[in-house]
């Protein structure tokens, strides 16, 4: 059957994989879900092999799709490998080695080879420039115009693709950053200035910041045009948005003018896509876990998703908004071993490849996948929706090896590893809500990636947590999440002032210009008033104290004109009250200060709609493939296993059971039960009252 | 729990608890930085958090300096040893004398019990320690570049209660308060100290309700099996004998002789002994390390160089196999009223390299690193009315002893200290200096096989009238190279005046300096490793 409406289409391009997710906007037509091999090469050939496949095994028309969300990791890669383009960075002379000292310290304390981070640009390709803005921003010693030519001059013989400019307070002043950047475009030299892409005190992650972006400008600028060269000629003529760090789109055009704030647009894809499910069932406190074969990231969800200001990448401090989510090294093909007595599971992997021991690889160590075969978690018949061989029995020779290293059975030892790796996601759920001032027993557990299902709802038992949403696709559930995105820019203004020291109307008109600004952005990306929100936001902290708290002050429609009343009072209550939340006390007497002002703008999209499941005709209930001894909690219980495919909306299913799905195996355990939602989801809901 | 072949609990729940207590250490480590007001806390994580057992054991640390390593467990014993019987849930005792577990005085040791439901004693206690950036004395930051008695470096704080179920003790507060340059900073910090414990004891409280208070009790004594069990077996891979090694301090700040450290190392077996006999007499200057300062600088040796930190717990048990004396009254174990305000920061550091320098001939060890954290202490005020004073305090990096395989890092923090720097927008923010450079020192680094990572320099200008502290090393006695590589440069202390004028610093010292006035520091590179023309 062809299908003659809008598509929209989502693509997340991982490692390994590239998924697709493919929907209709009506949500009338079945959702089509696949994955292609990954092109680390030129990730684009996936991307192009994938929508082909669409168009001849899938009947999907290409010149009949409406949108292409996509996040990548191109320049997440780049910096990983520390494979950019050639760049030097301009500094304020004296100052040439900031970016290789850092901030002093090395990674690990106590080594004979003690070691940073390897810095992006090494001695050769800094340069200083004599100049000087002091701490107050007025000028201390111009520009040195007669040393600028020569500098330029030597910029464009040796080459450089890219130049970072960096200077001293120039989020103060950026006089002489504006003067250097016209210097080198006039030579038709691509720049990234410090006061353009991270306008913030603290030279170091200021200039680090400047140069990933100038780092990565020229690679994503032609991924980018390549990406839409190609996908056009297939017919395409939708719009294409692009995955930030920050959780939202933008489109191909303005993706390549500050770069690095796509540095960790992989991550976000997954958080984006617990809060859609959040969204449409109703929940706003989530806790979304993305576990993947090597790492498991954890994001916290409360109304919305929650937004950092510094990121980590390649061991480097990355300055810009991103989604908050913690990655740690626990997946499937997390290794499990003892030393010297202890027991540890984590974070070395066996990756993909050997992978495993149950994949007959070659592996030679204990996975937490071999403990889910040797529990029968998994079955041999559906491992990988049956597409993948895998041997069983090597699992449990590993593992009864392993077992009589800890003096115990084979199946205590596989719920052991499964119990410690339980526990090390558990530690990082507990940390990115406690850190942040939240109870996690309070919120609802969105588990997926493929090995998601398989411990979601023990994670919340464990955590003491009472209900868990199992999304309809869990394997590509990122990708679905790029589509949900809506876009987002977000704009900022150091200005650290004491709150007594300013008027309302100061405050009204930092935020409005921040605002006119973001405004023009997403216009251009073909939104209008209508569509879009707008948040105010300030960055507060007591006088004194080296870190900031995010307060939001007020969010309106765009096309709301009335500008908001501001009472200061109001806006240090709600920052007193947000510091007890966070941190347990107050401090009375000592002032507030404001250091930032933050406007997000957010262009919305239409909401996709998932398709409903079938209703169920013969009014009778689901009736099992089989039944399976699992290994759980000590012992052989009986668990019946379904097929996803078999059930019809609002079935409900009682622990112990085990759906099985192409993209995953979802295992409920004794005293939960899971019904099938209409937006395909499941819900599993804890029956009886357990101490957790 | 499930039933295993003996009495002990299983290793799968037992490694579970082991990280529980980890990530309790973390959140508390969490609480502090972010809500304090000193900048060496906030900025530069100069701080650790732990937690002990009833009888006082550190049962789990978050990894933070070296330096309050096994040291933090002395403080934690005399607040025990001075509050026996009489500690009441939400208390907490704070201090910092030197001569009780302390290491100098800026660093300030805060202990709260833990009561368990039902117990009318405490079964744990959680601490940290923080680095203040004033705590009196005669001068701003509390270190002097001279000093001859305790007296001088701040007011010693014995173990008391500072806050008594979880109300301040007003009185106490402000008779410290008064007797520091910036009470409000330290009042802030004293809180963000306690709200940390507060946060420690309500993890632990959750860790017991989950696994029992018999569970959690055994798990610990566990832990600190396989710590002793871990390093005695790696004690034992070294080959039993008797090893001795000198180097020497540039000098006490008062006279000009170089000041030996001895350390007599013998591996028995799955035991180490350490004699520091033949050490110096305690210096009449500050150049003194109270005995946890010299305890801890061993035990980062030991558990550096089996690279035991990477995966096992650190805890009492590991330093169990590591016996350690000191004469009383020398350098390494000073007698009241010492001073020891460079105990922590500078003879530490050459204890490390005269520990190493002992292990190189049992083993294979890294080139000294720089052996200095180069403390910078500058303070005056705001302004000419001399109404808001300012204290600034700084440690600085230096280069890395090279080792097999490695050429030494530029530029980092090695050893006893891992503070970050204070960036140079956020110092010129908010003191009355300029920094005029900052940048790798060339050619710092010994050459060798390996060579030894660069030093750094760095230049200041004042723009009111300061009063400047040093407290240096390695401005004399050069870092060592090893098996034939060439030892680092020696660091140094300039002051430019306004005519141009360099006139070089000694190692420790406290002067004026005018506005207008540069003070130049370039610390020192690390050794080199193995001999340059013998290319492997």
């Amino acid at each position: 059957m062809l299908v003659d409406t809008r598509q929209l289409i989502g693509i997340d391009v991982g490692g390994t994989f590239s998924d697709f997710i493919i929907l209709d906007e009506s949500g009338e037509e079945p959702i089509k879900v696949f994955k292609v091999p990954s092109t680390p090469q030129n990730p684009v050939d996936a991307i192009i092999q994938g929508l082909l496949n669409a168009s001849t095994q899938e009947q999907v028309r290409l010149h009949k799709a409406k949108y292409l969300a996509h996040g990548t990791t191109v320049g997440t890669n780049a910096v990983i490998q520390r494979k950019g383009a050639k760049t030097a960075l301009i500094t304020t002379k004296g100052f040439e080695d900031v970016l290789e000292i850092g901030r002093q310290n090395r990674q690990d304390l106590y080594s004979l080879r003690p070691k940073r981070a390897v810095p992006i640009l090494q001695k050769k390709d800094r340069y200083g420039i004599t100049e000087r803005v002091n701490a107050n921003g007025k000028i201390q010693t111009p520009l040195d115009y007669k040393e600028l030519q020569s500098l330029v001059h030597e910029l464009v013989a040796r080459k450089y693709e890219s130049i970072a400019v960096s200077l001293l307070f120039s989020f103060k002043n950026p006089k002489h950053e504006k003067e250097i950047k016209e210097e080198l475009e006039k030579k038709g030299l691509l720049v990234s200035v410090s006061s353009e892409v991270h306008p913030v005190i603290r030279e170091y992650e200021r200039t680090n910041t400047t140069v990933l972006d100038a780092f990565v400008k020229p690679l994503i600028s032609r991924y980018m045009m390549e990406l839409e060269e190609r996908v056009l000629s297939l017919g395409f003529h939708g719009s294409i948005g692009i995955m930030q760090s920050n959780g939202g789109m933008v489109s191909v055009k303005q993706s390549s003018r500050k770069p690095v704030s796509l540095l960790l647009s992989g991550l976000a894809g997954g958080v984006l896509a617990g809060a859609f499910t959040g969204k449409l069932l109703g929940e706003t406190k989530l806790l979304t876990i993305d576990i993947g074969g090597t790492s498991t990231d954890v994001s916290l969800v409360k109304d919305d998703v929650q937004i950092v200001k510094e990121a980590v990448l390649g061991e480097l401090p990355v300055m810009t908004e991103t989604v908050d989510v913690l990655t740690i090294g626990a997946g499937g093909g997390s290794i499990a071993r003892v030393k010297e007595g202890m027991f540890i599971v984590g974070p070395d992997s066996a990756g993909a490849d050997p992978g495993p021991l149950c994949y007959g690889k070659g592996g030679t160590q204990v996975t937490v996948t071999d403990a889910d075969v040797v529990t029968k978690r998994l079955s041999a018949r559906n491992f990988a929706g049956g597409t993948m061989k895998i041997y069983p029995y090597l699992a449990l020779q590993g593992i009864k090896a392993l077992g009589e290293e800890l003096g115990l059975s084979p199946e205590e030892t596989a719920q052991g590893i499964q119990e410690v790796y339980r526990n090390n996601i558990v530690l990082a759920l507990r940390k990115i809500s406690l850190e942040r001032g939240h109870d996690p027993r309070e919120f609802t557990l969105v588990p997926f990636g493929g090995q998601g299902p398989v411990h979601g709802i023990e994670l919340a038992e464990l955590l003491g947590a009472k209900k868990v949403y199992i999304p309809p696709f869990p394997g590509v559930w990122s990708a679905f999440g790029l589509i949900a995105s809506p876009y987002r820019q977000d704009l900022t203004k150091t200005i650290q002032v004491n709150l007594d020291e300013i008027n309302n109307s100061d405050l009204v008109s930092w935020f409005s210009t921040l605002e006119r600004k973001g405004m023009q952005k997403i216009k251009e990306d073909g939104f209008t008033e209508k569509q879009v929100t707008i948040e105010w936001k300030l960055d507060m902290k007591y006088k004194g104290q080296g870190y900031e708290l995010n307060i939001p002050i007020h969010a309106r429609k765009a096309s709301d004109k009335k500008v908001p009343n501001m009472k200061k009072k109001e806006i240090q209550a709600k920052f007193e009250k947000t510091h007890h939340q966070k941190y347990g006390f107050t401090f009375p007497t000592t002032p507030v200060q404001i250091i930032n002002v933050h406007v997000t703008i957010i262009g919305n999209r239409p909401a996709p709609v998932l398709s409903k499941p079938k209703t169920r005709q013969d009014k009778g209930i689901p009736s099992p493939l089989e039944t399976r001894k699992v290994f759980m909690k000590n012992q052989w219980q009986e668990f019946k296993v379904y097929e996803k495919q078999e059930l019809r909306l609002h079935d409900c299913i009682q622990g112990p059971a085990i759906i099985e799905q192409a993209d995953t195996t979802v295992i409920i355990p004794q005293e939960w039960n899971v019904t099938l939602h209409e937006t395909g989801h499941f819900i599993a809901i804890q029956t009886k009252e357990r101490k957790a | 729990m499930r039933k295993t072949k003996n009495k002990h609990i299983d290793k799968i729940t037992l490694a579970i608890i082991q990280k529980r207590l980890e990530a309790i250490t973390e959140e508390m480590a969490l609480v502090l930085r972010l809500t304090s007001f000193s900048p060496n806390i906030k900025e530069r994580a100069d701080f650790s958090t732990a937690i002990f057992t009833s009888t006082g054991e550190l049962i789990a640390q978050a990894k933070a300096i070296p330096v309050h390593l096994g040291s933090m467990q002395d403080s934690v014993l005399s607040a025990l040893q001075e509050y026996k019987g009489k500690l009441q849930p939400k208390d907490a005792v704070f201090h910092n004398s030197p001569f009780r577990g302390g290491t100098h005085l800026p660093d300030i040791t805060s202990i709260t019990p833990v009561f368990l439901p039902e117990h009318d004693t405490p079964s744990f206690y959680v601490a940290n320690r923080a680095h203040h950036s004033d705590v009196g004395g005669k001068t701003p930051g509390s270190m002097p570049g001279i000093s001859k008695e305790q007296f001088e470096e701040g007011i010693i704080i014995p173990p008391i209660k500072l806050i008594e179920q979880g109300k301040e003790q007003r009185e106490l507060m402000q008779l410290i308060l008064e007797n520091v340059r910036t009470p409000k900073e330290r009042y802030g910090d004293f809180m963000a100290q306690y709200g940390a414990n507060t946060r420690g004891e309500k993890g632990l409280k959750d860790l017991v309700e989950k696994y029992g208070e018999q569970t959690i009790l055994q798990a610990q004594q566990e832990l600190l099996e396989i710590a002793q069990n871990a390093m005695e077996q790696r004690i034992q891979t070294l080959k039993n004998g008797t090893y001795k090694f000198t180097d020497y301090l540039d000098n006490d700040g008062i006279t000009d002789h170089p000041v030996p450290i001895t350390v007599t190392l013998t591996i028995k077996d799955s035991k180490m002994i350490l004699d520091f006999t033949g050490t110096s007499p305690q210096s009449q200057g500050n150049a003194n390390a109270p005995f946890s300062v010299t305890k801890s600088a061993v035990y980062y040796v030991a558990l550096t160089i089996f690279e035991y930190a990477k995966e096992l717990p650190i805890n009492q048990g590991a330093f169990k196999p590591i016996m350690i004396t000191a004469p009383k009254g020398s350098l390494v174990n000073p007698n009241p009223p010492a001073a020891v305000s460079s105990g922590n920061t500078e003879v530490s550091q050459r204890i490390v390299d005269v520990v190493f320098g002992a292990f190189s001939q049992a083993t294979k060890v890294p080139a000294a690193s720089q052996g200095t954290m180069n403390n910078i202490l500058i303070g005056g005020f705001y302004t000419s009315q001399r109404k808001q004073a300012f204290t600034y305090y700084e440690t600085l990096a230096g280069g890395a002893g090279a080792f097999h395989k490695y050429h030494g890092e530029h530029a980092i923090h090695t050893h006893m200290t891992n503070t970050l720097n204070t960036p140079i927008e956020v110092l010129e923010t908010t003191y009355p200096i300029q920094v005029i450079k900052y940048q790798i020192r060339k050619n710092s680094g010994g050459q060798g096989n390996y060579q030894g990572g660069n030093g750094l320099l760095r230049e200041y200008k004042f723009l009111v009238p300061v009063t400047i502290s040093l407290q240096t090393e390695r401005r004399i006695t050069r870092p060592y190279g090893l098996y034939g590589g060439k030892p680092g440069k020696t660091g140094e202390n300039i002051l430019l005046h306004t005519n141009n004028q360099k006139e070089k610093l000694p190692g420790r010292i406290t002067i004026t300096a005018k506005p207008g006035e540069t003070l130049i520091i370039k610390t020192p590179g690390g050794g080199g490793y193995g001999r340059k023309d013998n290319a492997q």
